[in-house]
């Protein structure tokens, strides 16, 4: 079983590899506390343009709705207690229902054959109300 | 090895790879994006045995097999983009740092490309940077995932290697 022993360069590696991972953990967790604000605005988009937002904060009561795609494919998203979540696609893997209920900055939800992303964001941005009204 | 010979070894690796990644995809997994890529120690195998040219071989038709038997269009590009980029570094390392570097470490880069490959693809389809914010979780399962698979592939080998060397 001589190649499971380490070599030389399994070293060097491991060090580059703890870095990458430190330096990238360090980037989105500045990043993330960077974007957070007061408010929590969901952002739901297709292909970079944005089909709706809700405001999560105010979200209390439950509400769903269903957004339908061009070819006929559709995703069911509930907005509850403040947070958003897919309860029903008909992709065929539904990672976007597995990913489950989103409510912080940063985090998200994708749907890739439908192309869908709902993202949590800080603060209104003015470029997401001049799109939306 | 006769031509013959080697073409039904690799229909079999194929097979296998195939096989693999069908009954992988039935498990249910962790967290969205992550999961063991079982399949990919098959082209990592062979790789090592038979070179480049047949890895990359391998790598392509099972993916193509895999999206027909489940996943269409959008699941190919996906697996594509990853299997590519992860087989590119697997190959240039395997060639050039084959003495300096073990197994797993070179089936994690792999890995860690093939994650790479696909949150490029995913954030070129979704038209959306922010998908970027997913690679540190991607990069730590990428290292977990891709020792294992390491470790797979040098056992496969060494058992493979013993049954070819007699054919």
């Amino acid at each position: 079983m001589k190649n499971l022993h380490m070599k030389k360069g399994d070293k060097i590696v491991g060090i580059i590899l703890l870095i990458v991972v430190i330096i990238s953990l360090s980037a989105t967790a500045i990043y993330k506390n960077a974007i957070k604000g007061t408010q929590n605005i969901a952002v739901i988009k297709r292909d970079g343009t944005v089909l709706k937002t809700i405001d999560l904060n105010k979200a209390v009561e439950p509400q769903e709705f269903t957004i339908k795609a061009d070819n006929g494919n559709f995703n069911t998203i509930l907005v509850k207690n403040n947070t958003i979540k897919i309860i029903d696609a008909n992709c065929l893997h539904k990672e976007c229902v597995k990913s489950g209920a989103i409510s912080q900055p940063g985090q998200m939800i994708v749907c890739l054959p439908d192309r869908l992303i709902i993202t949590v964001e800080g603060q209104a941005s003015s470029g997401i109300d001049s799109t939306s009204f | 090895m006769g031509k013959t010979k080697k073409m039904v070894l690799l229909s079999m690796l194929v097979a296998m790879a195939l096989v693999i990644f069908l009954i992988e995809a039935q498990i249910p997994v962790i967290a969205p994006g992550i999961k063991l890529g079982l399949a990919n120690s098959i082209s990592l195998v062979a790789l090592i045995l038979f070179g480049w040219k047949e890895a990359f071989l391998i790598m392509i038709i099972r993916t193509f097999l895999g999206s027909m038997f489940g996943g269409g269009l959008s699941a190919f590009m996906f697996s594509l983009a990853g299997g590519v980029l992860s087989n590119l570094v697997m190959v240039l390392l395997y060639k050039y740092f084959k003495n300096a570097l073990s197994i797993p470490i070179i089936s994690v880069c792999g890995s860690i490309f093939h994650n790479i490959g696909q949150l490029l693809v995913m954030a070129f389809i979704m038209n959306n940077l922010n998908i970027i914010l997913y690679l540190p979780v991607l990069l730590i399962a990428a290292i977990v995932t891709g020792y294992f698979i390491g470790l797979l592939a040098s056992v496969l080998k060494n058992r493979l290697e013993k049954i070819i060397t007699r054919i």
